[in-house]
């Protein structure tokens, strides 16, 4: 098949949403933009006309590709197209960033995706380089953009009441559609968090109270006890959970050890010196 | 004037070829010190005598004269001979910075072809110093031209070169400068890459690039919320740094870095910082009103004063480190609040700190409590109870903090033995003329401590 019928198969498979069907596409169009250099933009002055038309196209060829892995749930190939489109992104022949709605909506999906993996060094890395290469207006105004920096700021002030507010709003109602698909994870990790944080600041609350606070409402209260038992390992007194206090022992004796440790260190020091 | 001016740079070349006799790179450094003034004070006359005098009848001589401009070189004055690669390289040098002062950026931009090609038909060690320094201004050049990209190709082969060659002043000029170069373009990630897979060389580079290096990694670090790495990396760097009028520029930019890392660590820096240098002062203005807004716990006034200076921040590339100190601001607003109340309710709490709702409030106070950053438990009934504030002495705080300045000083010491030049033994011989040597090695290392920051990166 050439590249043009398999490219009209893809987008028509794409907008009917049958991803799994476009997905087949894909492995021979890439092999087709390989061999056509397509797949990594090296431009220079020389380059026609044409050829950036193609790389555009390309980009949007890329573009779906990481949509349809990402409503897939192949988040190691999302990544992957992610790596090859940020190589057009960065380039201002192929991508106008002002008029490119595309590339807020790819780039939001990857920053959220980092934030679900607990890549926060990596998030922040891409934040850097999105806050400070793009048109400071675009970076302000994107409102697919500003849902995963949002997320991320409210995270770790510990705002965690914004964020269920993020999600409880209807579907229709976030910026995109994709969104959706992360916050099975994000979700379970802001719990495991908030139980933490539960734990280690409170002496006892009762059952009702740790409801309200991990947002179990659509649990029974049976599933919740065992929740509260196998997943967080608490242990429930007629409806109240106890929090053992952190026991400090041991503490002592390794401090013994570690005097003797840094003295000794000090001593051959010394011997070194004198 | 211009005899001076030719005088002058004869001497350096002089200073430059006995090194290359004698093997011994700090003559290059002597000359390197006086580089900065000689360098103000260029001109094409002048240099124009010094490649008449210095080159053969050749390409490279119409070449270097033409490049100068002063086509009327008397061409035939002396007979001169193949001068040394480094008296080659050295001439190089200056021709570049005086092309790079005058601003003529495509002239250099041609001129640096040439010179990189000349560069790497020698291997000889003692020219690695003012291989460096062509380097810098090759990259330099291009990003005067606000041309990042394509540089990159060309540092990444030289560095391989340089690194096959064991050419350490060199590697290490080109690792700073790749850094530099992945920062200025924000791509922090290759940056990390770079510096992951890279070994820099850090006893035997000259001091004033490894504290570039470390303040590039300090930036690199903060990006990726390593704070504590972030802050050893930066003041590292500002010690290591000259102290002198010329590296004001870094010593700011180091500042301003510090401080910053210094409150995302939750510290305050010491007021003392501010007002320590005259010369720092007033760029730091705006750091020090963030820095109050932060000690304070005040969420209004680190807005304001984050939208006023914003700017600011922008161009020292820490707007969003900046950023990032909002939740600071609450935490110690409600560290401040904890100290001062035994016992406090959430609702007063979140009036106090301007919170969205008592619940967020609940919220962010456990998450406080958990961080470490309050000593406190919050009961059913809503209500913040602070626990006693232990004494600090009782624990092993103190211990820990002597232990690691012990072990600071251990290292400086240990640096230091290991920085030490030996005299090799056949001087011996002839006390006289060891004490001679001696008399003239002193000269030379005082000329030598005030380093050579001195280039005009910031």
């Amino acid at each position: 098949m050439s590249l043009e019928s398999l490219t009209a198969s893809l987008y028509k498979s794409y907008e009917a949403k049958k991803y799994e069907e476009a997905a087949a596409f894909l492995p021979a169009i890439k092999l087709h933009l390989i061999k056509h250099k397509l797949l990594v933009p090296l431009t220079n002055a020389d380059t026609t006309k044409n050829h950036y038309n193609d790389l555009r196209i390309s980009k949007k060829i890329l573009e779906i590709g990481a949509f349809i892995s990402i409503n897939l749930a192949e988040f190691a190939q999302f990544e992957q197209y992610f790596i090859y489109l940020k190589a057009f992104y960065g380039n201002a022949h192929i991508t106008n960033m002002n008029k490119d709605a595309q590339v807020g909506k790819i780039y939001s999906l990857y920053l959220l995706y980092l934030l679900s993996q607990g890549e926060f060094s990596k998030f922040h890395s891409e934040l850097e380089l999105v806050y400070n290469t793009w048109p400071a207006e675009v970076v302000a105004s994107d409102q697919f953009l500003r849902f995963p920096t949002n997320l991320e700021k409210n995270l770790m002030e510990g705002n965690y009441i914004k964020i269920w507010q993020l999600y409880a709003a209807d579907e229709r109602e976030l910026p995109l559609a994709e969104f959706k698909l992360f916050e099975r994870v994000l979700i379970d990790s802001l719990r495991s968090e908030i139980a933490t944080n539960i734990s280690k600041s409170y002496l006892s609350l009762p059952v009702v109270n740790i409801k309200e606070l991990l947002h179990l409402h659509d649990f029974s209260g049976a599933q919740i006890e065992t929740k509260i038992a196998e997943e967080y390992g608490w242990t429930l007194h007629n409806g109240v959970v106890h929090f053992a206090a952190e026991a400090e022992e041991g503490a002592e004796e390794s401090n013994h050890a570690r005097i003797i440790k840094n003295v000794l260190g000090y001593a051959s020091e010394i011997e070194t010196i004198v | 004037m211009t005899r001076t001016n030719t005088t002058e740079i004869t001497n350096s070349l002089v200073l430059v070829a006995k090194s290359a006799n004698s093997f011994d790179n700090r003559y290059v450094s002597k000359a390197f010190r006086d580089l900065g003034a000689l360098r103000r004070r260029l001109t094409a006359p002048a240099l124009a005598a010094v490649v008449a005098r210095t080159y053969p009848v050749g390409a490279t001589k119409t070449y270097l004269a033409a490049v100068v401009g002063e086509g009327d070189v008397d061409m035939e004055a002396e007979e001169a001979s193949e001068p040394l690669p480094e008296v080659d390289a050295y001439v190089h040098l200056l021709v570049q910075l005086y092309l790079l002062d005058t601003g003529a950026l495509a002239a250099l931009d041609a001129f640096n072809v040439h010179v990189v090609a000349q560069l790497r038909a020698h291997n000889r060690r003692t020219l690695d110093l003012i291989a460096a320094k062509i380097w810098f201004y090759v990259a330099r050049t291009y990003e005067l031209r606000r041309d990042f990209v394509s540089v990159r190709p060309a540092l990444q082969t030289a560095l391989r070169t340089a690194t096959l060659r064991h050419d350490d002043e060199t590697r290490a000029a080109l690792i700073t400068l790749l850094l530099r170069n992945y920062l200025l373009t924000h791509d922090v990630e290759q940056a990390a890459n770079l510096v992951g897979k890279l070994e820099f060389p850090e006893a035997l580079a000259s001091n004033a690039l490894v504290a570039r290096y470390f303040y590039y990694l300090a930036r690199i670090h903060a990006v990726q919320l390593d704070y504590s790495r972030a802050h050893e990396y930066v003041t590292a760097a500002m010690r290591k740094a000259p102290q002198s009028v010329q590296t004001v520029g870094f010593q700011q930019a180091a500042t301003k870095l510090n401080v910053v890392i210094e409150l995302l660590m939750g510290d305050i820096p010491e007021a003392r910082t501010f007002t320590a240098d005259a010369a720092l002062e007033r760029s730091l203005a705006p750091y020090l009103t963030v820095t109050r807004a932060v000690r304070l716990g005040d969420l209004q006034l680190f807005e304001e004063c984050v939208a006023q200076h914003a700017a600011t921040f922008q161009r020292d590339a820490t707007h969003n480190l900046v950023m990032r100190l909002r939740q600071n601001v609450i935490k110690t607003g409600i560290r401040i609040i904890s100290l001062s109340y035994s016992k406090i309710s959430l609702r007063d709490i979140c009036i106090k700190l301007q919170l969205d709702s008592e619940e967020s409030t609940e919220y962010i106070v456990a998450k406080a409590i958990r961080d470490g950053v309050i000593d406190a438990t919050i009961d059913v009934q809503g209500f913040m109870a602070s626990k006693e504030i232990v004494d600090v002495y009782a624990t092993t705080q103190p211990q820990a903090a002597f232990d690691a300045r012990i072990k600071f000083c251990n290292l400086v010491h240990n640096d230091m033995v290991k920085a030490m030049r030996y005299p090799t033994s056949t001087n011996r011989v002839d006390l006289k003329a060891h004490l001679e040597a001696s008399d003239k090695e002193s000269q030379l290392l005082k000329a030598l401590q005030d380093g050579d920051l001195d280039d005009g990166f910031f």
